[in-house]
């Protein structure tokens, strides 16, 4: 890579580290949003269930 | 024609299934043609006449500044489309964009600075490229910051949606901007249409890089996508047909 | 409801404007008196010679500009939105875009103009030879009035947040950036001499495009800071 190593590497590492973390970042709100969700809607089936038995 | 599939990408749940059913097809494909053009930009294309070997990181740097601006023109479009016809899939993927659309914008930067430290002999040139994607990157920044303040999301839609429409008008300024004025940056090269600049056996791995990079932007718009949808769609009853995570699993639900 | 014609509108809103305003004149007053302290900071910070004053003289008038008139711009829609004057207006029928776009002219007005008149009295401070005076002033016309108007749309935007000042003014001056570019090039050229035709044309071409499609961006950023 001649002299010119330590500026290519560099960049191409940035842009390594730049597409993991904006993949991961992605994946890891969808599955926050996702787990919220799933949450609210057990938490309403068993205000529903209690309803029902009352 | 058919616009029938376009109505039903508009209901939120048929989009969030289409989108979780195509990430994968988006994914692998990008990950892998990412490997070879990195692989052919690093070893196997032969160092430039001038550059050596330091123009390596046209690789990376063309085409995350291409998506920096492709990013930012989709969000204008979603933004568009979402408050004349008050859809809010699109909202949800002009939000999607943002985070995405920054860091590319950041990476542009950076990788353009590298570049120019043995090139131009500068960390940094005021020239009307460099300042016009600057511009972008507070143009991302400003609207992810706008979107923060609000506390009813479909207020925070709308008017970062105006936002978004308004500085639109800068990406065509940093498209032109080599065109336009005396840069130090280097004009247009590539073409689509009839020849372009550069020499041919770099031109491959540039537009495999830059494809690649946007099926990856496509597969992590999924992501995106459906965390916004559900953000949306708080209530909705379709949410109980969602197949439960698997836990410590990473394959979609 | 009788509808009222687009200029005896224009005439109604400037002179409830400007009358309202001149009532509190010192508030006016106000980023009068920043934009001089803040172009006094630059001979302390840098240098008193007036040879080096000169050459930094046309960024310094554009910089200390748009922080003036960023000020200004919290005043613009907020006094309007807290009393409710603006939901009336929403809800009046007429068209929203051009009251809002007169507002604008209002506002320019009271901060835009007195700039362009205090300019000469600043040129003297920061060297500028007469000769690129006229220059100057036609600039600073131009160049206050896209600052009002993207000011506006700033300000449309973030009226409705509790402490939106800052926020506006990360949205604004981004958008002021091409402006500040066009505008400190143009002061420069007329003040060496050379032609100046090309940069004014193009903060006229911003102005006009500016002024036709900023109203209807601030109606639909006012719609909904007020929903």
């Amino acid at each position: 890579m001649g002299e010119y190593g330590l500026y290519v590497w560099s960049s191409y590492g940035l842009a390594l580290l730049a597409l993991v973390w904006i993949g991961v970042s992605a994946r890891q709100q969808w599955r926050r949003e996702l787990k919220h969700a799933q949450r609210r809607i057990q938490a309403a089936a068993q205000v529903i269930a209690q309803e029902h038995r009352t | 024609m058919n616009w029938l599939w376009f109505h039903k990408l508009a209901s939120p749940p048929y989009a969030y299934a289409v989108a979780r059913r195509f990430r994968p097809w988006l994914l692998w494909p990008a990950l892998l043609l990412m490997g070879w053009a990195a692989y052919a930009g690093l070893f196997v294309v032969p160092p430039d006449y001038q550059q050596k070997d330091a123009y390596r990181i046209i690789f990376v740097h063309v085409p995350s500044a291409s998506m920096s601006l492709i990013i930012y023109s989709i969000m204008a479009v979603s933004s568009a489309i979402g408050l004349i016809w008050r859809m809010k899939l699109a909202h949800a993927v002009a939000a999607a964009c943002a985070q995405a659309g920054t860091v590319f914008t950041v990476l542009a930067l950076a990788t353009g600075s590298i570049w120019g430290r043995p090139m131009w002999g500068a960390w940094w040139a005021w020239d009307p490229r460099l300042t016009s994607e600057l511009i972008l990157l507070f143009l991302y920044l400003g609207y992810m910051a706008l979107r923060a303040s609000f506390d009813d999301i479909g207020r925070a839609d709308r008017a970062c949606a105006v936002l978004a429409i308004v500085g639109v008008v800068n990406v065509p300024i940093i498209h032109y901007s080599v065109v336009w004025w005396n840069s130090l940056h280097q004009g247009t090269t590539l073409s689509i249409f009839g020849k372009s600049a550069i020499d041919p056996s770099m031109v491959t791995p540039l537009l495999a890089m830059l494809l690649a990079f946007a099926l990856y932007f496509a597969a992590i718009l999924c992501d995106g996508v459906c965390a916004e949808i559900l953000r949306r769609e708080r209530n909705a009853q379709w949410l109980t047909k969602l197949e439960p995570i698997k836990q410590g699993s990473l394959k979609a639900a | 409801m009788s509808t009222l014609s687009p200029f005896k509108l224009a005439a109604v809103v400037l002179e409830r404007d400007l009358r309202l305003a001149l009532r509190r004149w010192d508030q006016v007053l106000q980023p009068l008196i920043f934009f001089a302290v803040v172009i006094a900071l630059f001979p302390l910070a840098i240098s008193p010679e007036l040879t080096e004053l000169r050459r930094m003289a046309p960024g310094i008038l554009w910089v200390a500009a748009m922080l003036a008139s960023l000020l200004a711009t919290d005043a613009l829609f907020r006094p309007d939105v807290e009393d409710g004057t603006m939901e009336q207006w929403v809800l009046a029928g007429q068209p929203l875009a051009w009251l809002l776009l007169i507002k604008t002219v209002g506002h320019w007005l009271l901060t835009g103009v007195p700039l362009v008149i205090m300019a000469p009295v600043i040129a003297v401070a920061l060297g500028v030879p007469t000769s690129g005076w006229l220059v100057m002033l036609i600039t600073l016309a131009l160049g206050t009035a896209v600052l009002s108007v993207l000011g506006a749309i700033g300000a449309a935007l973030t009226v409705g947040l509790r402490r939106g000042n800052m926020l506006m003014a990360l949205l604004v001056l981004p958008l002021e950036m091409p402006v500040l570019i066009f505008g400190a090039r143009a002061l420069d050229l007329g003040m060496q001499g050379e032609a100046v035709a090309g940069p004014i044309s193009l903060l006229a071409a911003i102005l006009l495009l500016g002024m036709s499609l900023g109203p209807f961006a601030m109606a639909a950023a006012i719609r909904i800071s007020i929903e």
